[in-house]
């Protein structure tokens, strides 16, 4: 009613007027409601994405947690049925000393309850070593490296070689121990799983990156393989992997060599973030 | 009419009214005291419009500056981004020396030019205050939050209103009275959203983003 009235044909002010005033409102609302619609919208993916981090999250926090307990299970196993009767053996030793007073007898216990005793120091002996390298410690990741490489073809199991080309300063113990563990793991991996012959390290550094890589000949992951067991309940030592490189902010790409005869594993590190500072 | 001006009446005075009555709670939020100030400044302004009817264009021409000046202060405090406050706050320098420029010099058409700027300028401003809500957005749901309806109030009062006065000077007196009930109208719509604005502005946010998930990074820190 009210635009009727001041509607006049002899001029087109009022006509622009109406229409300018329709087109504006129009234009306004719209965007008013898109503006909405579209926030909304981010909002509630940006949340999607939020959760599955989260849930990403708990999940290799969890496999940690599960991976602390196994291990604490299996020291508890080897001192309970190894070290455990040995020291029990070793003490029946020394009580059959105190009944018994013949001297030959006596010595004969002794020396035995000492045996067993050096066969228990030397077990526990293992069992540190396997908690801490103490070459990881003392002499570094090469050293500590090479020896676990050594062990592996000492055993006869497959043939096992580690070189490293640029390691002239080491880096934090920390960051060495995450890294010794992650090539524990995958040499593990390996171990178990892929019937491979051989296996070789390399180490080299390229402009700002620490590369370390594993090629084995047996039955190898691809990187599609690790994203699915990843986000699996399965695959706990590949999430531990993936958890210990977070902390350093690293990559691990699986993937088989171009010439498609072996597999290969390269690790990726931030070369000033785990040196040690000069 | 009676009951139109009534309802204009009342939706003018209640922002005013709910500042009051929530000062305690929403005195420290800066834009909401300068939404006050100019819904005191557009009542009294109305006021005077009524007594000083012969001097009404000198009214309405200061009361355009002042809105130019309120709104150039208003969005520059909604804005978080400091480049777009940088910009905010150098288009407003700008359209503020144009409209100074114009009333000293007397222009005619003084009400054409400031309405055009200042309609022009709003719109842009609001442009920039939901730009950065997109990208940048600090609630959840961006209609529960005061800013939201300010800034809506404001761009549809603008949207409404600015062919009016762009062309309210090239139409009949008997004609300007039924545009005068398009403006009241929307004036109406305005004080209304600027109400929901301090309603909703008297209770803290619930949806604010700051309080989404924990982004400490579990396995650094697990215990």
């Amino acid at each position: 009613m009210t635009f009727l009235q001041i509607m006049d044909n002899n001029s087109h002010v009022p006509m622009v007027l109406f229409f300018g005033t329709i087109a504006m409102l129009a234009l306004t609302i719209g965007l008013i409601v898109f503006i909405i619609f579209h926030q909304r919208k981010v909002m509630r993916f940006q949340m999607q994405l939020q959760k599955m981090e989260y849930d990403q999250q708990k999940m290799l926090l969890n496999a940690s947690i599960k991976l602390q307990e196994e291990e604490r299970q299996r020291i508890a196993a080897d001192l309970h049925d190894d070290a455990g009767p040995l020291l029990a053996t070793a003490r029946l030793y020394l009580n059959e000393n105190l009944v018994n007073l013949d001297k030959t007898t006596q010595l004969q216990s002794i020396y035995n309850a000492k045996q067993i005793i050096d066969d228990t120091i030397q077990l526990i002996r293992n069992i540190s070593h396997s908690l801490m390298p103490p070459t990881l410690k003392n002499f570094g990741l090469e050293s500590a490296v090479n020896d676990l490489f050594q062990k592996i073809s000492s055993s006869g199991s497959m043939n096992a070689s580690a070189r490293f080309h640029d390691y002239r300063e080491r880096m934090q113990p920390e960051n060495e121990l995450i890294i010794f563990r992650v090539i524990q793991e995958l040499v593990n991996n390996i171990l178990k799983h892929s019937n491979a012959s051989f296996i070789h390290l390399t180490q080299n550094t390229n402009n700002n990156k620490f590369f370390i890589r594993l090629h084995h000949d047996g039955r190898g992951l691809t990187q599609a393989d690790f994203d699915k067991l990843n986000k699996s309940s399965v695959g706990l030592g590949l999430k531990n992997i993936q958890s210990r490189l977070r902390v350093l902010h690293g990559k691990i790409f699986f993937e088989k060599d171009i010439s498609q005869t072996y597999f290969k594993v390269t690790i990726e590190l931030l070369k000033e973030n785990s040196m040690v500072a000069q | 009419m009676a009951v139109l001006f009534i309802i204009f009446l009342i939706a003018q005075v209640s922002p005013i009214v709910l500042f009051i009555v929530f000062f305690k709670t929403i005195k420290k939020i800066t834009e909401l005291r300068v939404l006050f100030f100019y819904a005191l400044l557009s009542l009294i302004s109305d006021v005077m419009l009524g007594i000083f009817q012969k001097n009404a264009s000198l009214v309405i021409s200061l009361f355009a500056i002042s809105e130019n000046i309120f709104f150039s202060l208003l969005f520059y405090l909604f804005v978080q981004n400091p480049k777009i406050k940088k910009i905010i706050a150098s288009i407003s320098v700008i359209c503020l020396c144009l409209i100074f420029s114009l009333f000293f010099l007397k222009k005619e058409n003084f009400d054409f030019w400031a309405a055009l700027i200042t309609g022009i300028v709003i719109v842009v401003y609001s442009i920039f205050f939901f730009f950065e809500q997109v990208n940048s957005p600090q609630v959840l749901i961006l209609y529960q939050s005061y800013k939201f309806w300010v800034v809506a109030g404001c761009i549809i009062y603008i949207s409404g209103t600015l062919f009016l006065f762009l062309y309210t000077s090239n139409v009949r007196d008997r004609q300007k009275s039924a545009l005068w009930i398009i403006n009241i109208a929307f004036e109406i719509i305005k004080d209304i959203c600027f109400s929901i604005g301090f309603l909703l502005a008297r209770k803290p946010n619930q949806n604010i983003l700051a309080q989404e998930y924990d982004d400490t990074n579990m396995l650094e820190k697990p215990f």
